[in-house]
């Protein structure tokens, strides 16, 4: 008896021992997927932090200039750039937020990065859409724009299937390269409704060809034939005039060469982080989720800095269906623009 | 009289037992072992590549960057060494990839209990295949002439596998799904 009860104690405590042992492993691998799942949702924030930040690092820039920014149309007439007014944001603001859910922010910035002036436009023949008389590239858009006494169009580098550049003079695509997708502004291109130009390039065949079409335009499109990708923001200081006259700043000058932006930060359905970026040059719009799923999240306006709570989640691993919330809370300074 | 102890009989049903015991445990414990190291290996790469896919889809929308192409980069013979973002560019007709952000592809060793090591490598792949970029912050896949813009769940797939471990979707695996822009992992 006392042999059985000592086997018996001695297997008793081995298997306690053995059952926990596998107790310590299983809590190990479900503390290792909350630590890797917890770690994937910190490199996002951590990634969607950085992009509002470097969203953020513009604020203010121009900002009481934006307030009062009107655009002068060829013909003499102005009209209001309402999206940056003061109404939305007053004057010298450069934040707004009406009820902490969404945040919006403007700025303008000069870019020269990716903007270029076809400069020797004249060295390649051009086609118009549909039309086989050939002529210049020049021709073809006096001839589309006869009331556009500059007749010279901007853009910049776009794209193709062989193609992809940023940064340097030479984006144009060489005699080697397939086809470039070109992007010309319309007149209109800064009014609410406007009508765009899409060009298309083929330096091999020295293909010049242009389309148009009612609809507003942005910056990237569902029908095939608009289905390219525009990167074209604003307009290069010219030599020669855009086909707009130019954006008015303060009352005094014309002005050309910025990037205007207005970007929106909101909760959507209460469970995505997104954000919006509007760019009037080109009237488009992206939208992309900066970090989802989150319980909630706020946005609060300080003078010189926005502040951002949020509330995220993970899948816990030991409760199949539920969610372990963690808090962060960042600040975004706006150097006084807020 | 009696005597005290252990019988033979008796010690070698105990040590029968604990045979058998330790003869499934040990197959139990290497296999969470082994599990548990390509668990960490998946998820240190899978963290890799979020921070590429993070660094690119920040650069897309920085001023003079725009556009970040991500790819896995290969060596002469094919083998992957990197996982980059970073922008093509035309270089004496020629283009040339140049990475901006980059996760270096481990060759990875797996130690067990009856083979001392074993080598692997990481595979990466993007379902379906193509090349694919951040534009503006927006995840767009190249055609043949044009860029389609990815968003909703009609999206790109990433799926980060241990080359030797087999390819099914049982084998062991991260899955990386972009929707809307944003990376997440799924599995």
């Amino acid at each position: 008896m006392i042999e059985l009860s000592v086997t018996i104690g001695v297997f008793a405590v081995f298997m306690l021992f053995f059952v926990s042992v596998f107790q310590v492993i299983i809590q190990s691998i479900q503390f290792n997927k909350q630590i890797a799942a917890k770690m994937y949702a910190e490199t996002q924030l951590e990634n969607a932090f950085a992009v509002i930040e470097r969203e953020m690092q513009w604020g203010g820039s121009m900002s009481g200039n934006l307030a009062r920014t009107t655009i002068q149309r060829p013909d003499g007439s102005t009209a209001a750039l309402t999206a940056f007014g003061s109404g939305e944001f007053g004057e010298g603001s450069a934040t707004a937020t009406s009820d902490g859910q969404t945040m919006k922010l403007k700025y303008a910035q000069v870019e020269k990065g990716i903007l270029r002036k076809f400069s020797s436009y004249n060295e390649y023949a051009a086609l118009e859409w549909g039309d086989p008389e050939v002529g210049t590239i020049e021709e073809v858009f006096l001839d589309k724009y006869p009331s556009n006494p500059a007749a010279k169009v901007y853009f910049s580098y776009i794209g193709g299937a062989q193609s992809l550049y940023t940064g340097k003079e030479d984006y144009w695509p060489k005699n080697s390269a397939a086809t470039a997708t070109l992007w010309a502004f319309s007149v209109d291109s800064l009014a609410a409704a406007s009508t765009a130009t899409l060009t298309y390039w083929e330096p091999i065949e020295k293909l010049f060809k242009t389309s148009e079409n009612t609809e507003a335009t942005g910056l990237y499109h569902n029908r095939p034939e608009l289905s390219d990708y525009l990167l074209t923001l604003a307009y290069q200081i010219p030599e020669y005039p855009p086909t707009f006259k130019g954006i008015d700043i303060g009352g005094s000058r014309e002005y050309f060469g910025e990037v205007i932006s207005k970007t929106t930060f909101w909760v959507e359905d209460g469970s995505k982080l997104k954000m919006s970026k509007y760019v009037p040059t080109a009237h488009g719009t992206i939208t992309q989720t900066l970090f989802e799923p989150i319980k909630a999240a706020t946005f609060t306006i300080h003078q010189d800095y926005v502040q951002l709570d949020l509330i995220y989640l993970i899948p816990d691993p030991a409760n199949p269906g539920q969610e372990i919330e963690f808090q962060k809370q960042r600040k975004f300074w706006t150097l006084g623009a807020g | 009289m009696r005597k005290k102890g252990f019988t033979v009989v008796e010690l070698f049903i105990i040590l029968g037992v604990f045979s058998v015991l330790i003869s499934v445990a040990v197959p139990l414990w290497e296999k969470t072992s082994r599990d548990l190291q390509i668990a960490r290996l998946l998820d240190a790469a899978a963290q890799g590549v979020l921070y590429v896919l993070g660094d690119a889809r920040g650069n897309s929308v920085r001023q003079g960057t725009y556009v970040s192409r991500v790819s896995v980069v290969t060596d002469a013979d094919g083998t992957p060494i990197h996982f980059a973002s970073g922008v093509r560019r035309d270089e004496d007709g020629a283009n040339k990839f140049y990475a901006i952000s980059r996760w270096e592809i481990p060759q990875v060793l797996i130690n067990t209990l009856y083979q001392p090591y074993v080598y692997d490598t990481i595979s990466i792949d993007f379902e379906p295949a193509g090349k694919y970029y951040y534009i503006f912050g927006a995840w767009v896949k190249e055609e043949s002439a044009h860029y389609t813009l990815l968003t909703d769940q009609a999206s790109t797939t990433i799926r980060i596998y241990l080359t030797n471990q087999g390819t099914g979707t049982d084998a062991p695996q991260k899955v990386i799904r972009i929707v809307d822009g944003m990376p997440g992992v799924i599995d």
